[in-house]
C-alpha cells in the first residue's frame, strides 16, 4: 500500500520547486492514505457493503413507484418468504467456499418435505414429524460429499444428476398428485409473529449466526476456505479434506431439511414440483452476498443480505404487476451479472 | 526406507530406493528433474503411499495414508509447492490443519491471539520481516511465502523435516538465513532432509548426500569425501554408480532412525 510520490506535469511547471515535493502533493498524500484505510480490507465485505447500498436505492425506488410498498405488512411477507430460501443459501454458500455446488438442493428440499408431510398425515407425533425433514435432508446430503470427495466426480455433475434422482423419487412417494389437507400442528410454531416478526425468521437467523460463529471461530472455517483455495494444498497441510467436504455437503442437506420442515408447516401442502427452481435462488443470493463461485472467500451473514435482495426485488416486482414470468427473466440475469462481476474484480486485481 | 517403488501409470518414479536418515544429521538429496526426489519425499510424509517397500523409524514398520499420519510420527515437509492457501492470510496458513484451540463448553474454539503470538515468535527465527500477519498469501514474495511454508513445518515440532528446494525462490540473503536455520535444526538433534539443485547451498549444509538418477540411487556419501564435479557426473549419469558408505554402514543400518555413529544401532 505504497502512495506514488510522482508529481503530476502541471504541478512541476506551476510549482517549479524542483525536488521538494509541492503542497498540494504534501496535503494530498495523508488524504489517500485515509482513503485507503476507510475502504473495507476484505473484498467479501467490499461487495456486501455495495450490496447494501444497491438495497437502498431499490427501497426507494419501489416505495416511488408503490403505494404498498413501504408498509409493515409488506415487510413481514417478505421476512417470512426468506426462511426456506435463506437456509439453503447459507449451505449452499458453504459448500460453494470449498469449491462445489448443489444443484440437487431443492430436489432434496422436496424429498424431505413429502416425508414430512406424510409422517403429519399419518399421525405420528409432532417432534418426529419435526426430526424426518433434518435427518432426511442430511443422508441425502451426505451421499452427495461422499460421491463428491471419495470418487472426485464434479459437484456440478454429481448433483445434477441427484437432482434427477430426488426429482424421481419424489414421484415414486407421491405419484402425480398432491399431498394436502395436512394437520395444522405446527402453526403455533411457524404462523406466529415475535415484535411484530415471524417465528421462522428469528429461527433462520438464530441459525444463521451459530453457523456464522462456526465458521469464524472453528477450525472448521478454516478448512473449508483452505480446501476451496486448493484441495491439495489443503490436504498436504494436514487438513482431512474427504471428511471436511462431506461434512459441508451434510450440513447443507440438514438445513435442506430444516427448510423442508418449514415449509410444509407453512404451506399445509407438497405438490410434487415443490421448491424448483430455488437452488438457483440459493446460488444467487450465495453470490450476491460475497461468496465467490470460484471458492475459498465467502461469508455465510452475507446470505442474510443476499436472500433480502432476491425476495425484496420479487416482492416489488409484484407490487408493480409486472408478470411472474419476468422474475426469472430478473433472477437469470441477476446471477450472471453476480458471478460477473465477482470474475471481472478478481481480473482487475491480479 | 526400504525398497521403496513407485510408479505413476506406466512412468515408475522410483525403483528399490533404500534411503536412511539419522537424528542430527542433514541428508542432501540430489539429482535431476524427473530423478525422483520429489516422489520420495511425498512417499515419506504421506501425501504418496508406496506401490512396494517399507518405511521403518527406530526399527519400528509404519504406514502412512495421509499426510496427518505421517506427522504424528514427527515428519514435518516443506514442499516445493509450498502448499499454500493463496486467499487466506499469513497465521491461518502457517496454522492450517494444525490450529491451536482453545476448549469453551466442549466447543473447539481458535485460539487466535494464541497463534498470532506463535506465528510472529517463529518469523523472528526465521528473521522475515513481514508488514502485516493479515495479509493473504498470494500478496507476498516468493521468499515470504517460502518462508510461512518453513514457519508451517517448523510448529509442527517435528523431529523430521523434509524441505523440497526451500531456497529456490529466495533471495540471497534470505537464502543465508534458510541454510543458517537447517544448520540450527541439526544442532538441535533434529534430522533434515535438503532437496535443492543449487549444490553450492547443498554442499555449505549437509553431512551426508545421496543422488538420484531414473528413480534409483545412483550414488551416496558424506560430504567431505565428494567434490561437486563427482556429484554433477552422477547426477548427468557420466559416472555410473558410487557408493562411499562401505557394505557395512549399508547392511546395518537400513531403514532406522538413529543416531549417526550407531551408538543406538539396532541390527535387523
Amino acid at each position: 500500500m505504497s502512495t506514488s510520490t510522482t508529481f503530476s506535469p502541471c504541478e512541476i511547471s506551476r510549482g517549479g520547486v524542483g525536488d521538494t515535493p509541492s503542497l498540494l502533493t504534501m496535503i494530498r498524500q495523508p488524504m489517500i492514505r485515509k482513503l485507503q484505510n476507510i475502504r473495507p480490507r476484505s473484498t467479501v465485505a467490499q461487495k456486501q457493503v455495495s450490496l447494501l447500498a444497491v438495497i437502498c436505492l431499490l427501497i426507494g425506488v419501489f416505495s416511488v413507484l408503490s403505494p404498498h410498498f413501504l408498509t409493515l405488512k409488506n415487510f413481514q411477507t417478505i421476512l417470512r418468504n426468506m426462511p426456506e430460501l435463506g437456509l439453503l443459501s447459507v449451505g449452499m454458500s458453504i459448500v460453494m467456499m470449498t469449491g462445489g455446488i448443489d444443484i440437487s438442493a431443492e430436489a432434496a428440499l422436496g424429498v424431505a418435505a413429502i416425508l414430512v408431510g406424510k409422517s403429519m398425515l399419518q399421525g405420528d407425533p409432532a417432534w418426529v414429524s419435526a426430526l424426518i425433514g433434518p435427518i432426511t435432508g442430511g443422508i441425502l446430503g451426505t451421499i452427495n460429499g461422499v460421491v463428491v470427495a471419495y470418487f472426485g466426480v464434479l459437484p456440478i455433475i454429481v448433483t445434477l444428476g441427484a437432482m434427477y434422482v430426488w426429482r424421481a423419487v419424489i414421484f415414486l412417494l407421491v405419484g402425480a398428485r398432491w399431498l394436502s389437507g395436512l394437520p395444522r400442528t405446527f402453526d403455533p410454531l411457524v404462523k406466529t409473529f415475535v415484535l411484530g416478526i415471524p417465528i421462522p425468521f428469528i429461527f433462520f437467523l438464530l441459525i444463521t449466526m451459530s453457523l456464522e460463529f462456526l465458521f469464524r471461530k472453528t477450525p472448521f472455517g478454516w478448512h473449508i476456505l483452505a480446501i476451496g483455495n486448493s484441495e491439495y494444498s489443503a490436504r498436504l497441510a494436514g487438513v482431512r479434506t474427504r471428511r471436511v467436504t462431506v461434512g459441508a455437503y451434510a450440513l447443507l442437506g440438514v438445513l435442506v431439511g430444516i427448510a423442508a420442515f418449514l415449509y410444509v408447516g407453512k404451506h399445509r401442502n407438497v405438490e410434487m414440483t415443490v421448491a424448483s427452481g430455488m437452488s438457483l435462488e440459493a446460488i444467487a443470493a450465495a453470490v450476491i452476498g460475497g461468496t465467490s463461485i470460484l471458492g475459498g472467500e465467502g461469508s455465510v451473514i452475507g446470505c442474510v443480505i443476499g436472500v433480502f435482495f432476491i425476495r425484496l426485488l420479487q416482492n416489488g416486482l409484484v407490487l408493480l404487476g409486472i408478470p411472474s414470468i419476468w422474475d426469472y427473466l430478473v433472477l437469470g440475469g441477476l446471477i450472471i451479472a453476480a458471478i460477473l462481476s465477482d470474475l471481472l474484480y478478481k481480473r482487475r486485481r491480479t | 526406507m526400504k525398497k521403496i517403488s513407485k510408479a505413476f501409470g506406466g512412468v515408475i518414479a522410483l525403483r528399490d530406493v533404500d534411503f536412511r536418515l539419522f537424528e542430527g544429521e542433514v541428508v542432501g538429496l540430489v539429482g535431476d528433474n524427473g530423478a525422483g526426489k520429489s516422489t520420495l519425499i511425498k512417499i515419506l510424509s504421506g501425501v504418496y503411499i508406496p506401490d512396494k517397500g517399507d518405511i521403518y523409524i527406530g526399527g519400528e514398520r509404519v504406514e502412512f495414508r495421509s499426510p496427518l499420519d505421517a506427522w504424528k510420527y514427527g515428519i514435518a515437509t516443506v514442499y516445493q509447492e509450498l502448499a499454500l492457501a493463496d486467499k487466506m492470510n499469513v497465521v491461518e496458513n502457517i496454522f492450517l490443519g494444525h490450529e491451536l484451540v482453545k476448549n469453551v463448553l466442549g466447543l473447539r474454539i481458535l485460539d487466535k491471539r494464541r497463534m498470532r503470538q506463535r506465528a510472529g515468535e517463529l518469523l523472528k527465527q526465521l528473521l522475515i520481516e513481514l508488514k502485516s500477519l493479515d495479509v493473504p498469501v498470494s500478496k507476498l514474495s516468493g521468499g515470504q511465502r517460502q518462508g510461512i511454508a518453513i514457519c508451517r513445518a517448523l510448529n509442527l515440532e517435528a523431529r523430521v523435516i523434509c524441505m523440497d528446494e526451500p531456497t529456490a525462490s529466495m533471495a540471497v540473503g534470505e537464502s543465508e538465513r534458510i541454510l543458517d536455520f537447517v544448520r540450527r535444526l541439526r544442532e538441535q538433534g533434529k534430522a533434515v532432509i535438503f532437496i535443492s539443485h543449487n549444490l553450492e547451498h547443498v554442499f555449505r549444509v549437509v553431512d551426508r548426500l545421496v543422488v538420484l538418477r531414473h528413480g534409483r540411487v545412483v550414488g551416496e556419501g558424506y560430504v567431505e569425501d565428494l567434490d561437486k564435479d563427482t556429484v554433477v557426473k552422477l547426477i548427468t549419469g557420466v559416472l555410473e554408480n558410487l557408493n562411499l558408505l562401505g557394505e557395512e554402514v549399508r547392511e546395518g543400518t537400513t531403514g532406522d532412525l538413529l543416531d549417526r555413529n550407531g551408538s543406538k544401532k539396532v541390527r535387523r
